[in-house]
C-alpha cells in the first residue's frame, strides 16, 4: 500500500500540482489502491464481453467470410455492447460470450466508422438479465488519472491493464475527424480492441480503440462523451447520420508548419468542397469563421478543429444556419444549410470469375478517385491468381465501360457480371475501358478460366 | 566443322570424276613426288602483346559447305603451345613462297620452316603488291630441298596443288582447273581455282601460282612469283614510317566535352547508373581541308545536343579548339571547324576500292585508350567486298574491332576508314539490334562523295543546343497505350497490328495539338508512321514505360523534404517513345500517321512541330528567400490536373531542404493559386507577388483540395 501511495504523491510533485490538489491526493492516499482497483474491475468485469464475429471482406478480390474476434461491454440491462465499428464492420453473424459463461447471438444495433463505435444487441431470451457498466464522464479526466483497459481476448477470461492517462485530447490526424482520443499507457492488446477504459469509480469513460503494434504504452480509446454524443443517433437509425457542409477548416496556429495566423478568434476556411453547401452559401477559402450561429468558433491549434468539425457534422440538416466570418479583415454573415453526409464509404461487389470485387467510388473514403470520376465505379480487390490479375487489371481502377457499356454504380457492373456468366460458352472476353491515373485505359479480360475448379 | 570438312571431301571426289580422266593416279602420284622436296610448312609461333591475343587473317579455309571461312583461333594456338601452320613452297633464291598472314610482328615470337623433320629459323624478306603473299628468308639452306622452277611456257591442262594440314597430317592434293570461266562486268575473266595453290603442268613441273581464288584468263599468273612486284622488308618499313607519319598528323584524338544531363529522377531510379549519358568522350578525328576536322563519332541527337566543347590533340604541341559545324545524315560523324589549322589532312583515295582486291595496303589500328591514341601500323590486304547501303561497295575487312581500322595506300592516301552507319530513328524497343548504329568499314571514296555534296548529307535535327533548347521535344499530342493481342482484337486491327504486335491506342488528344487539330480521337488506334525520306515505315511500338498507379496524394505529408527530388512524376513523361523518335526524325520534317479511328483507315500528313512548353522546359522562377522554385502550368500538368483556363496556379516544381517552404509543409507538385489574396496566374505574377514581401499569405492546392499557409520572417 505504502509503494503506491508514495508513488501518487511523487507523482503529483512531478506534475507540479497546486496546493489545492494536495488536500484531494492526501485523500486518495489514504484508499488501499488495490481496493480502488478491485472495486472498479467487479463493476466492469462482469459487463466486458467477448465477441466473435463473422465478416466479409472484399479485399483479396472475392467476398471472403473470415472470424474477428474483439471485446465489447455491455452498457444497459437491455443488453447493448458498445464495441468498435472496426471489430462489427461487414458482420454477417456476430456471437457474444458474457464473464458468467452465458452465450448470445447479437445484432448490429448500428455503427459509425470516423469514431470507430459500433453497438450490439444481444438477443437475450425471455428475461434474461445481464450485468452492464454505467458510462462515465471523459471531459473532467486529466492527464495522470488513473484508468485501466479491460478486455476479452481469449474467450471466457477476462484481462486488465492498468495506467494512466497520458493525453486527454489527443488529436491524430487522419484518424476521426469528430473526436479526440484518450491517450492511456496501459496496455491496448488486439483482442482487446472494444473494451472498455475505467476510471477508478468503476465507470466507462472510453472504448479501447487503437494500440501500438510493438509497443505496449500508446493506447487510444475514444471519449465516453464523444459516444454519448452519437448513441442515440446509433440506437435510433443505426448510423451517425453526420451533416455535411463541405467546409474544409484549419487552425489559426500550426506550430509544425510554423504558420500563425494574427489573432486568437476563429476558424481559417481551407477551402470548400465543390458543389457543397458552404460553396453554396458563398464561404470562401482564406475566410474566418467567427461564429456558427451563437457558438464562437475559435480554433488556435487542430485540437480544437474535431470539436468544431462535430459542431457542424451535428447541425441540423435543410436548416439554414447563420455564420459570420470575416472576409479580409471585414465582418460579414452568410446563411448556410448543411445537407446529410450520406455514405462515407462506397458499396462493394464481388465478381466471381472475374476474380476480382469492385467498390463504389466515395468522396470521403476515396477522394483522389472522386477526383476523376463522381458516379462510378472501381477495382477493389484482385483475386491472385484470377483471370483480372492476369489480364493486368489493377488496385483502384476505375471502370468506365465494360464491353462499350457504360458503368456507373456496382449494380451496372452486377448485371453486366451476371449476364457474362450466363453467356460465358459462347463469349469469354470481355472489355474494359478504365481510367488509370486519369487517363483512358483498355484491358481485355479472359473469363475462359476458371481459377475456382477443383 | 566436321560438316563441312566431310563436304570438301566429297566434292574432291565429284572432281575427280570429271577431271581424273585427263591423269592418272600414278601420274599424279609421280607428280607429288617430285614437288615433295619444295613443299615446306611455315609455322609461326605466336605471341600476346600488351593483353591483346595475335590478330592476323588469312590462315582460315574457305568452308566449301558454308562458303565462310575456319581456322584455329590464335588465343587457342597460343594457349595449346603449337605454332600457327601455313604451307610455303620453296622457290627460286632460296625462298620461301607463303601466304601473306597480316601478323602484325609484334604477335610473332619466331617463324621456322619445316622440311620433313627438319627445321630452319626465317624471317620476312618481301611481301608481294598485288598477291596476297609474302617470301620468307631462311637463315639456312633446308638440306635436300629444291627450289622451284617455275616455267610459263608449259602448256596445259594444268592443275593446282594444295597442301593443308587436314585430320593431323599435312596433305596434298592434285586438282583439275576448272575449264569453266567467270567475267566480270568491268572485264575481268578469270578460272575459279583454289586459293594459294601452285599451278603445274601434267609432268609437275610448277608454271605459276593462284594465291587468291582467280586465275586470270589472259596468263597473267604465269611465270615465277619470284618477279611479283614486292615490297622487300625494308621498303616496307620505310613506306611504313612515311605513313605513320601521315596518320599521327591526319587523324587525331578529339575531346569531346558535354554539359550535364539534368537529374531526373525516374531515369535513375530505372537505371542506377548514367553511363548512357557521358559528359567526356574520347574519339577520333580526321582532319579534312580548309581547317575543318570529321569526328568520327555516332552522337545521336540528345547527345550532340549537349555537346559544349571539341578539343582536338595534335601528336606534339597545344591542343586546339573546334567548333561544331553538321553532323552527318548517315554517316555516324559530324564535322566541326579549327580554330587554327593543324597537321596535315591525308588525301582520299577516290578510285575503284575493287581494284584493290588483294592489293598490299598499310594499316593503322587506331584506338583512344584513356587519354592515349595508342596506333599500331601493320599492313593488310581486302580479300573480300560486299554491296551495301545505296549500293555501295563496302570492304569486307577481317577484324575483331570495327572502330580502329585505317587503311591507306602506298602513297599514303586514305583508302578505307570506320564509319558507323546511322540507324533510322524508329519507336522499337530500343534493345533491338535494328536501333542502333552498325560499325563498319567505308571506302575513303565514299566519303569523298559525302563531303562534295556536304549540303545534302546533313542532319540539321542533331545539333548542340542550350539547355533550353534541349528541353525541346516535338510531338504529336496523344497519350498511347501499347497493344497486345487481345487489345489488337478488341479494336478489330488484329491484321494491321501483326496480331498486337505493334500499332498503340490513342488515349488522349490534346485539344490544341498536331493530333487534335487533325481530328484524331481517343480511341483511334496509331499503326505506324511514314517519315518522308525513310523507306521502312515506322512501326508503332509502345511499352507501358508508366505503369504507375495512383499518384498518392495523401500520402505526400509523410515524405520527408530530402526525398522529394526522387518523387517521380504524377503525369505519363512527355519524352514517350513517340515523341522522342519524332524528336530524332527533326523538327520540320514530314511525315504520315496512319490510324484505324472509327474502324476506318485515317491517314493523316503532318509536318513535325515543337511541343509547347512542358513541365521540364515550362518558365520558372526560384524564390530564395522561400526556398521554392515555382513553374508555369504546361500542357500536361493541366490535363493531369483537369485544370480549366482561366483558374489561376503555379506548380512547385522544387523544394530545398530545411528551407522556409518545406517548413510551411509545402509539397513538390503543388499548386500555388494565391498570394496575399491576389490569384497568382504566371511566375510572373508569383515574382511580382512575393517581391519584397517578408509574409505570405499563400493558397496551396493538391490536386483538388485548397489549404492556407503563412509563411513569415521572409528576407527582403
Amino acid at each position: 500500500m505504502c509503494r503506491w501511495s508514495v508513488w501518487i504523491v511523487v507523482m503529483g510533485v512531478a506534475l507540479g500540482a497546486g496546493a489545492a490538489r494536495a488536500g484531494k491526493e492526501e485523500a486518495l492516499a489514504k484508499l488501499d489502491f488495490r481496493e480502488v482497483v478491485n472495486g472498479a474491475k467487479d463493476k466492469v468485469f462482469p459487463a466486458v464481453v467477448f465477441i466473435k464475429c463473422i465478416s466479409e471482406t472484399f479485399e483479396g478480390g472475392e467476398r471472403i467470410p473470415r472470424t474477428a474476434v474483439g471485446s465489447g461491454v455491455l452498457i444497459s440491462e437491455r443488453g447493448e455492447v458498445l464495441t468498435n465499428w472496426h471489430v462489427i464492420d461487414k458482420a454477417i453473424d456476430v456471437r457474444c460470450l458474457l464473464l458468467d459463461g452465458r452465450a448470445f447471438e447479437a445484432k448490429v444495433l448500428g455503427s459509425d466508422k470516423d469514431t470507430d463505435i459500433g453497438l450490439l444487441q444481444l438477443r437475450l431470451a425471455g428475461k434474461a438479465n445481464v450485468p452492464h457498466a454505467v458510462l462515465g464522464e471523459s471531459k473532467v479526466l486529466k492527464e495522470g488519472d488513473f484508468v485501466m483497459a479491460m478486455g476479452a481476448p481469449w474467450g471466457l477470461s477476462r484481462s486488465v491493464s492498468i495506467g494512466i492517462i497520458s493525453c486527454s485530447q489527443r488529436f491524430l490526424p487522419n484518424l476521426s475527424e469528430y473526436s479526440l482520443w484518450l491517450q492511456t499507457d496501459a496496455s491496448i492488446s488486439p483482442g482487446n480492441s472494444g473494451g472498455p477504459l475505467v476510471n477508478t469509480a468503476g465507470e466507462v469513460i472510453g472504448i479501447n480503440a487503437r494500440g501500438t503494434m510493438g509497443g505496449g504504452d500508446l493506447g487510444f480509446a475514444i471519449p465516453s462523451d464523444t459516444i454519448k454524443t452519437i448513441l442515440p443517433q446509433i440506437r435510433e437509425t443505426g448510423k451517425v447520420n453526420w451533416s455535411w457542409t463541405g467546409l474544409m477548416l484549419q487552425p489559426l496556429k500550426d506550430f509544425d508548419r510554423n504558420i500563425y495566423f494574427e489573432g486568437t478568434e476563429g476558424v481559417i476556411v481551407a477551402d470548400t468542397d465543390s458543389e457543397s453547401p458552404a460553396r453554396r452559401a458563398g464561404i470562401l477559402a482564406r475566410d474566418r469563421i467567427l461564429r456558427i450561429g451563437d457558438v464562437p468558433t475559435n480554433a488556435i491549434t487542430e485540437e480544437h478543429l474535431p470539436a468544431l468539425r462535430r459542431l457542424l457534422g451535428l447541425l441540423p440538416k435543410g436548416k439554414p444556419v447563420k455564420i459570420d466570418l470575416l472576409r479580409d479583415g471585414k465582418p460579414m454573415s452568410v446563411e448556410l444549410t448543411p445537407r446529410e453526409k450520406g455514405k462515407v464509404q462506397g458499396e462493394e461487389l464481388d465478381c466471381p470469375r472475374w476474380d476480382f470485387t469492385v467498390k463504389a467510388i466515395n468522396q470521403f473514403d476515396n477522394p483522389g478517385l472522386y477526383f476523376h470520376r463522381k458516379e462510378g465505379v472501381f477495382v477493389f480487390g484482385i483475386k491472385h491468381p484470377g483471370n483480372a490479375s492476369r489480364s493486368g487489371l489493377q488496385h483502384q481502377d476505375i471502370i468506365v465501360k465494360i464491353d462499350g457499356k457504360e458503368v456507373k454504380s456496382p449494380e451496372d457492373v452486377k448485371a453486366i457480371h451476371k449476364a457474362s456468366l450466363e453467356q460465358i460458352d459462347r463469349k469469354t472476353k470481355l472489355m474494359f475501358t478504365l481510367l488509370r491515373n486519369g487517363l483512358m485505359k483498355q484491358v481485355v479480360i479472359d473469363i475462359g478460366h476458371d481459377y475456382s475448379k477443383e | 566443322m566436321k560438316m563441312c570438312l566431310f563436304a570438301a571431301l566429297g566434292m574432291l571426289v565429284a572432281v575427280g570424276v570429271v577431271r581424273g580422266a585427263e591423269l592418272s593416279p600414278a601420274e599424279q602420284q609421280g607428280m607429288l613426288k617430285e614437288l615433295a622436296p619444295s613443299a615446306v610448312c611455315v609455322e609461326y609461333v605466336l605471341q600476346y602483346d600488351k593483353g591483346e591475343e595475335p590478330r592476323g587473317s588469312g590462315w582460315s579455309e574457305r568452308c566449301p559447305n558454308c562458303g565462310r571461312h575456319h581456322g584455329d583461333g590464335t588465343s587457342s594456338l597460343v594457349a595449346e603451345e603449337r605454332p600457327l601452320e601455313v604451307s610455303g613452297w620453296l622457290i627460286e633464291g632460296g625462298r620461301v613462297l607463303t601466304r601473306d598472314l597480316m601478323l602484325h610482328p609484334r604477335f610473332v615470337k619466331s617463324i621456322s620452316v619445316r622440311l620433313g623433320t627438319q627445321r630452319v629459323a626465317a624471317k620476312p624478306a618481301a611481301y608481294m603488291k598485288d598477291q596476297n603473299a609474302m617470301l620468307l628468308e631462311l637463315a639456312e639452306p633446308l638440306k635436300g630441298g629444291k627450289a622451284l622452277a617455275f616455267d610459263a611456257a608449259r602448256k596445259g591442262p594444268y592443275f593446282a596443288v594444295t597442301r593443308a594440314n587436314e585430320n593431323g597430317a599435312w596433305t596434298a592434293t592434285v586438282r583439275g582447273l576448272s575449264t569453266f570461266i567467270s567475267e566480270t562486268e568491268d572485264g575481268r575473266r578469270f578460272i575459279a581455282a583454289p586459293t594459294f595453290s601452285l599451278i603445274v603442268d601434267k609432268s609437275g613441273a610448277a608454271v605459276g601460282a593462284c594465291m587468291n581464288e582467280q586465275l586470270p584468263l589472259d596468263d597473267s599468273w604465269k611465270g615465277s612469283p619470284a618477279r611479283w612486284p614486292v615490297f622487300s622488308a625494308e621498303e616496307l618499313a620505310r613506306v611504313q614510317d612515311a605513313i605513320e607519319k601521315r596518320v599521327n598528323a591526319g587523324v587525331l584524338r578529339v575531346t569531346l566535352g558535354f554539359r550535364s544531363p539534368k537529374a531526373n529522377a525516374e531515369r535513375e531510379r530505372f537505371r542506377g547508373r548514367d553511363d548512357e549519358n557521358p559528359t567526356r568522350a574520347d574519339v577520333l578525328g580526321l582532319l579534312l581541308p580548309d581547317r575543318r576536322i570529321l569526328i568520327l563519332s555516332s552522337l545521336r541527337p540528345e547527345a550532340t545536343a549537349r555537346l559544349e566543347r571539341i578539343t582536338v590533340h595534335p601528336e606534339n604541341g597545344p591542343v586546339v579548339s573546334a567548333k561544331f559545324l553538321h553532323s552527318l545524315n548517315d554517316a555516324g560523324a559530324f564535322i566541326a571547324t579549327l580554330e587554327k589549322p593543324m597537321g596535315a589532312e591525308l588525301a582520299l583515295a577516290t578510285g575503284d576500292i575493287r581494284q584493290l582486291t588483294a592489293k598490299l595496303l598499310f594499316s593503322a589500328e587506331l584506338r583512344v585508350q584513356g587519354e592515349k591514341r595508342v596506333v599500331n601500323f601493320g599492313h593488310r590486304r581486302i580479300a573480300e567486298f560486299k554491296t551495301g547501303w545505296r549500293q555501295q561497295i563496302f570492304p569486307d575487312v577481317d577484324v575483331v574491332d570495327k572502330t580502329s581500322l585505317f587503311l591507306l595506300d602506298e602513297k599514303g592516301a586514305l583508302v578505307v576508314l570506320p564509319m558507323a552507319q546511322r540507324a533510322k530513328p524508329s519507336l522499337e524497343d530500343r534493345w533491338r539490334s535494328s536501333s542502333y548504329d552498325r560499325e563498319r568499314h567505308v571506302a575513303a571514296g565514299m566519303l569523298a562523295k559525302v563531303l562534295a555534296d556536304l549540303p545534302n548529307q546533313i542532319d540539321a535535327a542533331n545539333v548542340p543546343l542550350s539547355e533550353e533548347d534541349d528541353a525541346r521535344i516535338a510531338w504529336m499530342g496523344v497519350e498511347l497505350q501499347g497493344l497486345n493481342k487481345e487489345l489488337a482484337q478488341a479494336n478489330n486491327v488484329s491484321d494491321l497490328t501483326r496480331d498486337g504486335e505493334t500499332g498503340a491506342l490513342v488515349t488522349y488528344v490534346y485539344p490544341d495539338s498536331p493530333a487534335g487539330k487533325a481530328g484524331v480521337q481517343a480511341g483511334a488506334v496509331l499503326l505506324r508512321l511514314h517519315i518522308a525520306g525513310q523507306p521502312a515505315p515506322l512501326d508503332v511500338k509502345v511499352q507501358d514505360e508508366f505503369e504507375s498507379r495512383e499518384f498518392p496524394w495523401d500520402r505526400l505529408d509523410e515524405v520527408p523534404d530530402q526525398y522529394f527530388d526522387r518523387i517521380p512524376k504524377p503525369w505519363p513523361p512527355v519524352d514517350s517513345v513517340l515523341n522522342k523518335a519524332l524528336t530524332s526524325i527533326g523538327l520540320g520534317k514530314k511525315y504520315t500517321a496512319e490510324f484505324v479511328q472509327d474502324s476506318k483507315p485515317l491517314k493523316q500528313e503532318f509536318t513535325i512541330i515543337e511541343s509547347p512548353a512542358h513541365f521540364d522546359s515550362a518558365p520558372k522562377y526560384k524564390a530564395e528567400s522561400l526556398g521554392l522554385t515555382v513553374r508555369e502550368l504546361t500542357y500536361e500538368v493541366k490535363r493531369y490536373m483537369q485544370f480549366k483556363d482561366g483558374d489561376p496556379g503555379v506548380i512547385i516544381a522544387k523544394i530545398e531542404r530545411g528551407s522556409k517552404a518545406s517548413t510551411s509543409g509545402l509539397k513538390p507538385y503543388e499548386l500555388v493559386t494565391q498570394i496575399n489574396d491576389a490569384p497568382v496566374r504566371s511566375v510572373k505574377d508569383f515574382e511580382k507577388l512575393i517581391a519584397g514581401q517578408t509574409e505570405l499569405r499563400m493558397s496551396i492546392k493538391r490536386m483538388s483540395k485548397e489549404r492556407q499557409v503563412k509563411v513569415s520572417g521572409l528576407s527582403k
